[in-house]
């Protein structure tokens, strides 16, 4: 492959979109930060989205440039181990939904679910990682 | 699934990591194939077929 291929072009382009706005929600919660009254939601979420966003497009170049470079990071095996920890992560999200929604609506525990959205959001990435990290190095995919 | 890489990899004087560069996966998934412990596409089946001069019939033993 070479660098000036189209694809590649086009792919690094949205890599450095991405890049750029994974920096812009960071930045913003910066600016919400010192925002009153203090919104604890939004800073959360941005901060989560942005590092989110920023990791993947740092990962996502890794990636574009190894496989220019002849180096294969991905292939289809880690791939497939990723889609079935993707697969595996949205059941758990879908779980741990019910299980809270239950538990709220029997005990009245009084959850709210908007700060409870970002942990969700962040257990279900950190798990998506692991999970699929664990399917790559087990190899029966 | 068996699979007969192994004795055919060292017919045709091959590393686990050359075999890996010309069918262009990382070489875990030659270990993983190997052992049997993973289902490559149709894809990947024929590249390794092709690089060791076989057939996938030849290559991949399914045991029902």
């Amino acid at each position: 492959m070479k660098i000036n291929d189209k694809e590649n072009k086009k792919m690094l382009l949205v890599n450095k979109i991405n890049w750029a706005l994974g920096i812009l929600l960071l930045a913003i919660t910066l600016l919400g930060l010192f925002r009153k009254p203090f919104c604890l939601e939004t800073t959360i979420t941005s901060v989560m989205l942005g590092s989110f966003i920023s990791v993947s497009a740092y990962l996502n170049r890794k990636r574009i440039t190894a496989d220019l470079e002849g180096k294969i990071i991905a292939d289809e095996r880690s791939r497939r181990a990723f889609e079935r920890a993707g697969f595996f992560t949205f059941f758990l999200l879908i779980a741990s939904l019910m299980v809270s929604g239950i538990a709220n609506s029997f005990f009245n525990l009084g959850l709210e679910y908007s700060l409870t959205v970002n942990v969700i959001l962040f257990a279900c990435v950190f798990s998506w990682i692991l999970i699929g990290y664990y399917l790559d190095k087990k190899g029966e995919v | 699934m068996k699979t007969r890489i192994k004795e055919l990899r060292a017919r045709y004087d091959l590393t686990q990591e050359e075999l890996a560069n010309k069918v262009g996966v990382r070489r875990e998934t030659i270990v993983f194939l190997e052992k049997g412990k993973y289902n490559p596409s149709l894809k990947l089946a024929y590249d390794i077929a092709k690089v060791l001069n076989s057939t996938i019939e030849e290559i991949f033993i399914f045991d029902v």
